[in-house]
């Protein structure tokens, strides 16, 4: 291997571990931001009159508006209170510095969606009296969703409150998850300021932990290493505990098991999804992890001969090993491979190659 | 190797535990030889914790509900030819939990350290031992030489492991050096050399006169060669309680024994242990030398979060750091005691010690 594409192989090492950061951080941005909602002090349990959900699909009911371009919206996240008041959320963790490639408007666009009256809500009648939007942003880049918004304010012109919330992770003494508002239009003030959020609001990942521990993976696919981590350990590993030779397998030696795709997915969604939250509501929750994502994961398993494809890829058989550090390992897999469709030999290699 | 006669000790004593106990200490009075107790726990009966397997044969004789007795071959390799190792000890069910047991025997260490101990450790799904901290070890010592009324308890040897050292390094103090040393300065040389106690070998002084010779390790065992009533009351009932409510704690932890809800643990250190951002690198680096496990770093600094497999079980946790002075340990989806006393043992071995409690999430 060249040193470039060594050197390649361990900027894609560092990009992942960023992923992996930004993805923990938008899990417990959404459980952090709910919470502001459903948690009851008095009581130190959720509030039973405020519900939340996360990528829940919600219906048009003004199918004639021609400017929205679906019917059916699945925003990050929801919180409904008292049944008839809600608040709509979508995260962008990096809001673009700028609108060259038309992605800021897009994520107006998107929020645009949302900015209708909508039914399937998780209430008796699947409708709400209001709703509010709220853009979740890293402190990093909220500025630029906020510059945005000021100057395509009357050309968005939403109709319903909307405002833009800064988070960033601070990690002096304890760590928390700051929430801030930072902007929005004039009706946005009511529910959200009513919790202080115009001065901030911290929240202590430790306060959230549990929480976190039960739903690591929300509707964005995870990034691959840290998807097949959650798989490795919980699916893969607990079923080569049950065959007897697994007590005595040695690092460099293999044990193939065979599990079914349906069952990785069923065994994430009830363990690691925000399937908990949405149990007394379960419809129009999306199944979470979606089956596309698991079936690219085994695909890269099977590519990195890690895994065999068995019954038309409705079942994998995986030469298990004991993995010494097994994100790493992922880590490097995924890396390798990403670097490898980017490298561009020089001229250079080519002539070591040759000789 | 010496063989004593159990049976002929043992046949006609009444088989309370006092009763049990008074005739053992009168076996050690009157004889010269020393008594091997190993506290455990175990779901299992005796006899099938003490299962023949490869080249160790076990035979039961079961002396009544309470009480067996174990005959145990075990065949080794020696130089030229195989060598039998053979013994005899009791499994004594300890007060009324029925999971609580003490083996105990009079045969001589090379019984115990090649083939008794051996055995449990090999077995550990089946053993569960206990794990003496500094703090508990001192505390329960203190209690032992109060109660007892002896003068002081006079460290002969200790065998001590400092943290200091990169890799797992022993230092055994020579004996000359502590002859004479009393309990707490020996506590306070471990204390400044960030070390603790494997064994400590010691004698039970009343004014100038030796009442025993005890060692107590680290895993909760005992050898003495005299009062067994004084140490079953202030030692083995303080160990037996410890493994009782650790296996209180440890126990139904995993999330598919609570309806997928997380049942997390801490270590709390009392102090700021990870005020310093350079700590987290140190304490992954001693996870990181945890033996048949697979430890994943999803983020180091300037929290820690590890997600870790126990490959003797396949037991899963994730570890976290949040607050300076306490490790939050989150069992997953299946996780053992024997998987949970193993990470929170090696952590107090390899990195720093401290109070395992519940977790209680802070306030929002």
């Amino acid at each position: 291997m060249t040193e470039a594409l060594e050197t390649l192989i361990q900027k894609k090492q560092k990009e992942i571990h960023n992923d992996i950061d930004d993805y923990t951080d938008n899990v417990y941005a959404i459980l952090g931001f709910c919470n502001l909602w459903s948690y009851d002090k008095s009581t130190g349990k959720s509030k039973p009159s405020v519900k939340v959900f996360q990528g829940r699909r919600l219906t048009s009911l003004t199918s004639s508006n021609i400017t929205l371009a679906t019917s059916e919206v699945t925003p990050d996240l929801g919180i409904v209170i008292n049944d008839n008041e809600a608040i709509l959320g979508e995260i962008k963790k990096n809001f673009p510095k700028d609108d060259s490639d038309d992605r800021q408007k897009e994520i107006f666009a998107q929020l645009k969606q949302y900015d209708q009256p909508l039914s399937g809500w998780p209430t008796p009648t699947e409708t709400v009296n209001s709703h509010e939007l709220a853009l979740l942003v890293h402190q990093m880049t909220s500025m630029y969703a906020n510059d945005y918004f000021s100057t395509h304010n009357r050309e968005i012109n939403f109709n319903h409150a909307f405002c833009i919330v800064s988070f960033n992770r601070v990690d002096q003494g304890d760590h928390h998850f700051f929430f801030q508002l930072i902007g929005g239009n004039p009706g946005c003030s009511m529910k959200i300021n009513g919790t202080r959020l115009h001065y901030g609001i911290a929240v202590p990942m430790h306060a959230l932990l549990e929480a976190y521990s039960k739903s690591k993976i929300y509707d964005a696919m995870p990034p691959l290493p840290y998807l097949l981590n959650l798989i490795w350990e919980n699916v893969f590993t607990q079923i080569a505990t049950e065959n007897p030779k697994f007590l005595k397998l040695k690092r460099n030696s293999k044990l193939d098991i065979q599990v079914k795709i349906d069952y990785i997915v069923k065994v994430l969604q009830d363990s690691f999804s925000f399937q908990c939250w949405h149990k007394d509501f379960p419809d129009r929750q999306p199944l979470i992890p979606k089956r596309e994502w698991i079936d690219n994961a085994c695909q890269f398993l099977v590519d990195s001969q890690e895994a065999l494809w068995l019954e038309d890829k409705q079942e994998l058989q995986i030469h298990y090993h004991k993995l010494e550090k097994t994100l790493d390992h992922f880590i490097r897999l995924v890396s390798e491979s990403l670097a490898k469709k980017e490298y561009q030999p020089s001229m250079f290699d080519l002539n070591a190659g040759e000789q | 190797m010496h063989q004593t006669d159990f049976n002929s000790i043992f046949y006609d004593i009444s088989l309370d535990e006092r009763g049990f106990m008074v005739a053992l200490d009168s076996v050690l009075c009157a004889e010269n030889c020393h008594a091997t107790i190993i506290p455990f726990a175990s779901a299992y009966s005796p006899e099938e914790c003490f299962k023949s397997a490869g080249s160790r044969i076990f035979d039961v004789n079961h002396k009544n509900s309470k009480l067996d007795l174990f005959k145990m071959k075990f065949s080794t390799k020696a130089e030229t030819s195989r060598e039998l190792i053979e013994g005899q000890f009791f499994v004594y069910q300890y007060g009324v939990n029925p999971n609580l047991y003490l083996a105990i025997t009079l045969e001589c260490s090379d019984f115990v350290s090649r083939a008794l101990l051996p055995f449990i450790e090999q077995n550990r799904a089946r053993f569960y031992l206990t794990f003496l901290n500094q703090d508990k070890l001192k505390i329960f010592l203190h209690n032992y030489r109060e109660g007892c009324g002896y003068t002081d308890l006079n460290i002969l040897r200790a065998s001590l492991i400092s943290r200091y050292a990169n890799e797992r390094k022993e230092t055994i103090i020579p004996s000359i050096t502590w002859l004479g040393l009393p309990l707490d300065t020996a506590f306070t040389y471990a204390n400044e050399n960030n070390g603790w106690f494997k064994s400590l070998t010691f004698e039970a002084l009343r004014r100038d006169k030796k009442f025993a010779q005890i060692t107590v390790y680290r895993n909760g065992v005992i050898k003495t060669d005299n009062d067994v009533i004084g140490i079953n009351k202030y030692l083995i009932e303080s160990i037996c309680n410890l493994i009782r409510d650790n296996l209180a704690l440890f126990s139904k932890r995993s999330r598919t024994e609570n309806q997928m809800a997380v049942k997390p643990l801490t270590i709390q250190f009392g102090q700021n242990q990870f005020s310093d951002v350079d700590e987290n690198a140190k304490f992954i680096d001693k996870m990181n030398q945890l033996s048949n496990a697979s430890i994943s770093v999803i983020h180091g600094n300037p929290y820690i979060f590890l997600s870790i497999i126990d490959y003797i079980d396949g037991s899963t946790f994730d570890v976290w750091v949040l607050k300076a002075n306490e490790l939050i340990i989150v069992p997953q989806l299946k996780s053992s005691v024997n998987a949970l006393k193993r990470i929170i043992n090696h952590i107090f071995d390899r990195y720093a010690e401290g109070t395992i409690q519940e977790f209680i999430a802070e306030v929002l």
